[in-house]
């Protein structure tokens, strides 16, 4: 059999994409990219490090009734595995098994620990009481090189966690261990593998009761999320598609147009995805899951194809309504342009992949349907027989007034009934909310092992990387004041492992020559049991110090230090930004003040707020760029069409977006991103059933055909998203409630607004 | 230069702990001595015992603990002159846990159970998983082995070795596994008749201590 040229096009079209997307497809689920450029510097901490923070690749792992014999095997079964960066204990406190050799060479450098007659006694002195409990050749290694632990002090220093308590058990009982992961908190795959890794050791070698384990943690509420997430949205989906299903076979009675009605689609989203895969490096899921969505005007473009083919071929009918689709098409891809120039990357993904599928689904409705479709000649209808309309139908404004004054009612109603009278709801935490009991279960156990605070951190930032440091140095030291006040327990520094050149070069100059070091160390000895050529390799080793390279942030690459390091300092743009993280805060305001008063430009970043006012920020960014897409379609509407069915056509849009927000706000308190995403999809629907149901159509059977395709629409559009927003998800929940109610309001202004009293003779 | 596997637990925050593969061996050796069972096998070496231990459990209990007072001097090439340490021994039957209580010079401490190893200074209290501290853990299962009686068990750790010699015996134990014999040569228990005197620790550095049990010297004089 031959193929048309127009099918032969697309099936070659549809194995480019193919080819595309099995060479290019990578997926990503860094959050970052979906966020606007930061503009405050609280929002660069929270882009920069999202998911990177101090202790925000800890897993906790609380076990329920485990005694310390079974908290240890666990423990030794999870670090045997080798799959975590490592695992922790109150009993083990974290171990490297080696002093990094870096820190050993620089650690007079590193340290203010002054090898003055008096500091040297009092160390050897207690090392002498130390004689007591240890023994051995180690010790004798460590006390002859070392005698002031310098080395232990600073890798102490560098501790994680601070334990409270004794022991890490909680009052109920539960065990704690705590697993660094490899991977940061937002690669979700990483964490996933860690999560399921974790249970696999304790439950299926460590036979533990699954029951018993816990797992908390950034990471884990990510994984756990997207599980949840991917399940539900399956299964709605799922659920969707079939009701959809079931509308087009009553409204059609027939199979094929069934499987017809997937292939705009389909291709569409093929399309679309293939154009992000080519463009950027990697997709985001976000991309997939809102661009899906946005994508769901794509199965209108076929309905309305079909029922024009109930009375005319199919050929003639796309080429009937093409004009109308055409129109509503260029004007739903001017909104998703918009979106595509917002910025932010994810957002261009977005963008991209949405404009790129609604042109997609346009051109497959037109060019490869009609061939595909059966040309049942005898049923066809369109024979002269039918009547033909000879005015164009008259557009009624009173439903649109109404509407919008319905909206406004709604909206006041719903302001009187909140509280706060926030509209929009800026906190990124209700977009993927994890149990509120989750969040308390993961606060105590971090309490208990005493790890960073992870919402708050301070930033401070310079151009110059030794300027940087250096006031990273004094607010180092400056912190005791606030921790007297009782601020902030304590925190820790990239200073401690990198001091400013100012102080290598201090501590330097000050570690005594060879004969000081000598007499020093002399005077010292005395009182004490040592002998002096006990401590041979400390002279050497101070003597070496004074003459040593200044250490660099490059010295710590493939170090086990290098994370430390990472977390605390980076580079973004071309400033330097150095992070203190923070335990135990006390009074945050007070903090926040005594910062704000001690003269450094030093910022304390709350990471929640820095998320709300990003998330605020994007969307006004977002409704400008709308705003100016309305302008914009606007624009071709007039070039288009009859001045007074162009602004009636928006008019009607604009009031049923109105009303849709009021009846969600009242509803829900407050709107999201996902409902502003879910707007955007009414409006271009709505643009849709009220281009159709003001046509100028040319005969009854046509009229009858158009509202019959706009019905098919919005019944079937109303029954799929209704379903989606039944889930407790709240994405979708928010989504498919947002357009089902959407798409109720547009179907009856497109009804009610065009006047058919002409029609009532057929 | 660098060094590396020093086996210092690099996250103590008190200086003056930094316990890791140190040895505490003689405390727990001793403190088992308290309580030797009375199940040992009917030979020399092991009747022997059997009436030390007898004699040992009739040491001076506050609280249901065993406690005995010991003296011990540390020699070191460290060292100008022998170090000496007074203190007591602890055993508490029921956490079985062996406790070296320092007195003198400085106020120190260590107790170790099956898991963990707590050192109490003046300058704080840590605990410490004898997981990662394979030296220390053989020193426990010895320990456990010589409580429990189980004479198997304590040569699986240690070889033994008995010598009697004009009323004084020594039993020499000489670590198997290969942790601990790499620091530690020897432990040796000296006696006379059914009395502990002392007990005798020796390093792979040439380094060691010999610990006198206090009562042991009363009863001498």
């Amino acid at each position: 059999m031959r193929l048309p040229i127009n099918i032969s096009l697309w099936l070659l079209f549809l194995l480019v994409c193919v080819t595309i997307l099995v060479f290019n497809l990578r997926f990503s689920y860094d959050l970052g990219i979906f966020l606007p450029a930061p503009r405050t510097e609280s929002q660069k901490v929270l882009i920069e490090r999202l998911g990177e923070g101090p202790g925000s690749r800890f897993l906790l792992v609380g076990l329920t009734g485990a005694g310390s014999d079974q908290t240890e095997t666990a423990q030794q079964a999870l670090e045997e595995s080798g799959a975590f960066m490592r695992v922790l204990s109150s009993t083990s406190t974290p171990e490297l098994s080696d002093i990094p050799n870096i820190l050993w060479r620089y650690r007079y450098l590193l340290s203010d620990e002054s090898l003055d007659k008096k500091s040297l006694h009092e160390s050897l002195q207690q090392r002498a009481s130390d004689l007591a409990l240890f023994a051995g050749e180690e010790f004798n290694s460590l006390l002859g090189a070392d005698p002031g632990f310098t080395s232990i002090e600073i890798m102490e220093a560098l501790n994680p966690t601070k334990p409270v308590a004794d022991s890490w058990v909680t009052d109920q009982g539960t065990a704690l261990l705590i697993v660094e992961t490899r991977t940061p908190a937002f690669d979700l795959s990483g964490q996933k593998t860690a999560v399921e890794a974790i249970q696999n050791i304790l439950v299926n070698v460590q036979n533990f009761d699954p029951e018993k384990i816990e797992i908390t943690g950034v990471g884990a509420f990510g994984v756990e999320l997207q599980d949840v997430i991917q399940s539900e949205a399956t299964k709605r989906s799922v659920l969707a598609s079939v009701g959809l299903a079931l509308v087009l076979i009553l409204a059609y009675r027939r199979w094929r147009p069934l499987l017809l009605a997937g292939i705009p689609l389909l291709t569409a989203m093929i399309a679309g995805l293939s154009a992000v895969a080519l463009i950027f490096p990697q997709v985001h899921g976000i991309t997939l899951a809102f661009g899906f969505t946005l994508l769901g005007i794509a199965i209108d473009y076929p309905l309305h194809l079909f029922s024009h083919a109930r009375h005319q071929s199919s050929l003639s009918a796309i080429a009937n309504i093409w004009p109308t689709l055409r129109l509503g098409a260029a004007s739903t891809l001017i909104a998703y342009v918009g979106i595509a120039l917002s910025g932010a990357q994810g957002l261009a993904q977005l963008g991209i992949f949405t404009s790129v599928g609604i042109v997609t689904a346009a051109l497959v409705t037109r060019w490869v349907l009609p061939p595909m479709m059966k040309h049942k000649a005898a049923e066809l209808r369109f024979d002269g027989s039918s009547q033909l309309l000879g005015e164009a139908p008259s557009l009624r404004w009173s439903p649109v007034i109404l509407m919008v004054v319905a909206g406004g009612g709604l909206m006041l109603v719903a302001w009187q009934n909140a509280d706060n009278a926030a509209i929009w709801n800026n906190n990124l935490a209700s977009l993927s909310p994890v149990p509120e009991d989750r969040l308390s279960r993961d606060h105590e156990l971090r309490q208990l092992a005493g790890t960073p605070d992870l919402r708050h951190v301070i930033a401070l930032r310079n151009s110059d990387l030794q300027h940087a440091l250096r006031e990273t140095e004094k607010l180092d030291n400056d912190l005791r004041f606030a921790s007297a006040r009782g601020l902030v327990g304590h925190w820790q520094t990239v200073t401690r492992l990198l001091p400013s050149e100012t102080s290598q070069l201090r501590r330097q100059r000050k570690l005594p020559d060879e004969e000081h070091l000598l007499r020093v160390l002399t005077h010292a000895l005395s009182d004490t049991p040592f002998v002096l050529a006990a401590f041979k390799s400390f002279r050497n080793d101070v003597t070496a110090s004074r003459t040593l390279p200044l250490l660099t942030k490059e010295d710590f690459y493939d170090s086990p230090l290098q994370v430390y390091i990472d977390t605390h300092l980076y580079k973004h743009d071309s400033e330097w930004v150095s992070i203190i993280s923070l335990y135990g805060l006390g009074d945050i305001a007070a903090f926040k003040d005594w910062i704000g008063d001690h003269g450094i430009d030093a910022e304390l970043v709350d990471l929640k707020s820095a998320s709300e006012t990003l998330v605020a920020s994007y969307r006004g960014y977002t409704l400008k760029l709308l705003a100016i897409a309305l302008l914009a379609i606007l624009a071709l509407l007039l070039w288009r069409l009859p001045r007074r069915r162009a602004l009636w056509s928006l008019a009607c849009v604009l009031s049923v977006l109105t009303a849709t927000s009021a009846s969600v706000y009242l509803l829900n308190g407050s709107l999201n991103l996902y409902h502003m995403m879910a707007l955007l999809l009414v409006a271009g629907l709505g643009l849709d059933y009220v281009l159709f149901m003001s046509r100028d159509e040319k005969s009854v059977d046509d009229r009858l055909d158009t509202r019959h395709a706009v019905i098919a629409c919005a019944v079937s559009t109303t029954v799929a998203f209704g379903l989606l927003g039944l889930s407790a998800i709240p994405a979708l929940q928010s989504m498919g409630s947002t357009v089902a109610i959407g798409t109720v309001l547009n179907i009856s202004l497109a009804w009610f607004g065009v006047n058919r009293a002409r029609e009532s003779f057929a | 230069m660098p060094r590396r596997g020093l086996g210092v637990d690099p996250f103590l925050s008190n200086r003056g702990i930094c316990v890791s593969k140190f040895l505490c061996c003689a405390a727990a050796v001793v403190i088992s001595l308290l309580l030797l069972p009375s199940t040992w096998a009917a030979e020399t070496l092991t009747s022997r015992l059997k009436a030390v231990s007898s004699a040992l459990l009739n040491a001076e209990q506050i609280n249901g603990k065993h406690q005995i007072e010991f003296r011990e001097e540390r020699y070191s090439e460290l060292l100008i002159q022998p170090v000496t340490f007074e203190g007591k021994l602890i055993y508490d039957p029921e956490s079985r846990s062996i406790k070296k209580a320092v007195t003198h010079p400085n106020v120190v401490s260590m107790t170790m159970n099956d898991q963990a190893l707590v050192l109490e200074t003046s300058e704080g209290k840590r605990r410490l998983s004898l997981r990662t501290r394979p030296a220390l853990r053989a020193i426990m299962a010895g320990f456990r082995a010589l409580v429990e009686g189980d004479v198997d068990a304590l040569e699986s750790h240690f070889e033994s070795n008995y010598q009697q010699q004009a009323g004084e015996w020594r039993l020499v134990l000489t670590p198997r596994a290969n942790r601990l014999s790499k620091r530690m040569k020897s432990l040796t228990i000296i006696g006379q008749g059914s009395r502990v005197d002392s007990i005798v620790t020796r390093m792979k550095n040439g380094d060691h201590q010999i610990m006198t049990l206090i009562p042991m010297l009363a009863e001498r004089k």
